[in-house]
C-alpha cells in the first residue's frame, strides 16, 4: 500500500503506530475520558490536511486560540461552529420571549382581548436541527479529513437511534469520498450497548485512558480496532507537552 | 396540591427502594465523574454538565425504558423509570399526578447526594439526566426544577410537563444560570 492510501493523523508517532496513518475511507472512533486530553488530540488531528471541523463545545475562536497556544498554524480548516450556533439559538429564543413581553406590556386591554390571548401569544419555533446540519455537511464535504468533536453534543439532544443512523450515513459518504472521518466521544456516559454499537460501526477505534498510579497519572493511547489490519493493534504511552501529543513507548499487541 | 391531584397507582403508592444495583450505580458514578471532569476541562462551562447528564439520561432511556412502550403516557413512563432506574440506583422518589400531562416528583433519598459533597453539581446533574430520560419519550415536554438539594438534604422537586409552554422551554437555561459551580474549586477538591 502506498502513502497515498493513508491519511496522516497530524501526529508523527501516531502515524507510525498506525503504520502510515488512517487508511482512506475509514471512520475512526476516538474514545476518551475527561483528563485524557482528548480535546487536544481532536485539535491536533486538524493540523494537517484539508479539514472540516465540527465543534460543539467550544467556539471556532476558542479552538483556534488553543491551537495558537501549541504553535499550530493549520493551513485549511473549514469550521462548522455548532457551539456558537447553539448559544445563538438559545439567546434568540430568550430574546424572542423578552420582546413578546415588551410588546404585550405596551398593548391595551382591548387589544389584548382582540388578539385572543389568554396566555402567551404564539411564537414561531425555529430551532436548528444540528443532526441534519451534520449529515448534510458531511454529505457535501469536499474535505478529505472530517472531525466531529464531539458526538456527546448530539447524544444529549437526539435519540441514540437517530444519531446512529446519521453516523451510518456519514460513514458511507466518507467511504465514497475516500477521506478520513474522526468521531470524538466520551467514554462512560452513553451506556455500554451504544459504545459497542459505535465500535462496531467504526473501522478504527482509538481509546485514550488515564490510569492513576500512586500520586502520578499515566496516559495510554490504544488502537483497539483496525479493520483488516489486525497487526496495527497496539498501545502507546503518551504525554502532553508544549507541542501537543507525544507518544512515548509503542507496544504492539499482535 | 391541585384539587385534581391523585397519587399514581404504583405498587400501592409506596416507594420501594431496593439495594442499589452495582452496575447501574457504577454507571451513574462514572457519568457524574465524567460531567465533573468535563466541567473542569472546559473551565467551568455549565453547559457541558447539562449535555453530559442529558446524554446519560438518554442512554438510560435507550437501555432500560424504551422497550416498555411504543406510545408514551405519563404512567407508562413513570413505571419503568421507578422500577428500572430509580430503585436499582437506590433513589427514593415520589411521583404525584397533577393532570394527565403534568406530574410532580419529589426525590427524598439519592445516593448521588450522599456520596458527593457537591450539592449544586448533584442537583444540576439530576436535572439533566431526568430531562434526557423524559424528553426521549416526550420531545415536546419539559421539566421544571422547583427546588434543589443541599449538602444536608437530598430533597429535590421537579414538575414534568408533556407539553411545554414557551416559558417552560427556557427552564433549562434558567437552571444553568442558577448554579454557579467554581471549576477550580471542584478541581482542587477532586485532586
Amino acid at each position: 500500500m502506498t502513502d497515498n492510501e493513508f491519511i496522516s493523523t497530524g501526529i508523527e508517532k501516531l502515524d507510525k503506530l498506525l503504520e502510515g496513518g488512517i487508511p482512506r475511507g475509514f471512520t475512526t472512533l476516538i474514545l476518551g475520558t475527561p483528563g485524557s486530553s482528548i480535546e487536544i488530540l481532536s485539535k491536533q488531528l486538524a493540523t494537517v490536511g484539508d479539514v472540516l471541523y465540527f465543534t460543539t463545545e467550544e467556539t471556532k475562536d476558542e479552538v483556534l486560540e488553543t491551537m495558537g497556544r501549541f504553535g499550530w498554524n493549520p493551513p485549511e480548516i473549514n469550521f462548522i461552529d455548532m457551539a456558537s450556533k447553539y448559544s445563538q439559538s438559545v439567546l434568540t429564543g430568550e430574546q424572542k420571549r423578552v420582546s413578546i413581553y415588551e410588546q404585550r406590556s405596551k398593548l391595551k386591554l382591548k387589544e389584548l382581548i382582540k388578539i385572543g390571548s389568554s396566555g402567551m401569544p404564539p411564537t414561531t419555533k425555529g430551532e436548528e436541527d444540528f443532526l441534519a446540519i451534520l449529515s448534510n455537511k458531511i454529505k457535501t464535504a469536499a474535505s478529505k479529513k472530517i472531525i466531529i468533536n464531539s458526538l456527546d453534543f448530539f447524544l444529549s439532544q437526539y435519540s441514540q437511534d437517530e444519531v446512529i443512523r446519521t453516523i451510518h450515513a456519514a460513514k458511507i459518504s466518507n467511504l465514497q469520498n475516500r477521506g478520513a472521518l474522526f468521531i470524538i466521544m466520551t467514554r462512560g456516559i452513553h451506556g455500554d450497548v451504544f459504545e459497542r454499537k459505535m465500535e462496531g460501526i467504526a473501522d478504527c477505534v482509538l481509546e485514550l485512558e488515564v490510569l492513576q498510579k500512586g500520586s502520578t497519572f499515566e496516559r495510554f493511547l490504544s488502537v483497539k480496532k483496525m479493520r483488516n489490519y489486525a497487526k496495527k493493534i497496539g498501545i502507546a504511552r503518551y504525554a502532553i507537552d508544549s507541542d501537543g501529543f507525544v507518544l512515548e513507548m509503542i507496544e504492539r499487541i499482535m | 396540591m391541585d384539587k385534581q391531584s391523585k397519587e399514581i397507582d404504583l405498587r400501592d403508592d409506596a416507594v420501594c427502594v431496593m439495594r442499589p444495583d452495582e452496575v447501574l450505580s457504577k454507571r451513574r458514578e462514572i457519568a457524574f465523574n465524567v460531567a465533573k471532569g468535563k466541567l473542569i476541562d472546559s473551565g467551568g462551562k455549565i453547559e457541558t454538565v447539562m449535555q453530559t447528564a442529558e446524554a446519560f439520561g438518554r442512554g438510560l432511556f435507550e437501555d432500560f425504558i424504551k422497550k416498555e412502550s411504543e406510545y408514551w403516557t405519563m404512567e407508562k413512563w413513570v413505571k419503568p423509570v421507578v422500577e428500572n432506574i430509580f430503585n436499582p440506583m437506590g433513589t427514593a422518589v415520589n411521583f404525584t399526578k397533577l393532570t394527565d400531562r403534568k406530574l410532580k416528583s419529589l426525590v427524598f433519598k439519592w445516593p448521588l447526594q450522599e456520596e458527593s459533597s457537591e450539592a449544586d453539581m448533584a442537583s444540576l446533574f439530576t436535572y439533566g439526566f431526568l430531562r434526557g430520560m423524559f424528553l426521549s419519550a416526550f420531545p415536546d415536554g419539559e421539566i421544571l426544577m422547583e427546588s434543589a438539594m443541599t449538602k444536608d438534604s437530598p430533597m429535590i422537586e421537579f414538575t414534568f410537563k408533556i407539553r411545554a409552554t414557551d416559558e417552560d422551554k427556557l427552564e433549562r437555561e434558567r437552571v444553568k444560570k442558577i448554579f454557579n459551580i467554581d471549576a477550580k474549586n471542584l478541581k482542587n477538591k477532586n485532586d
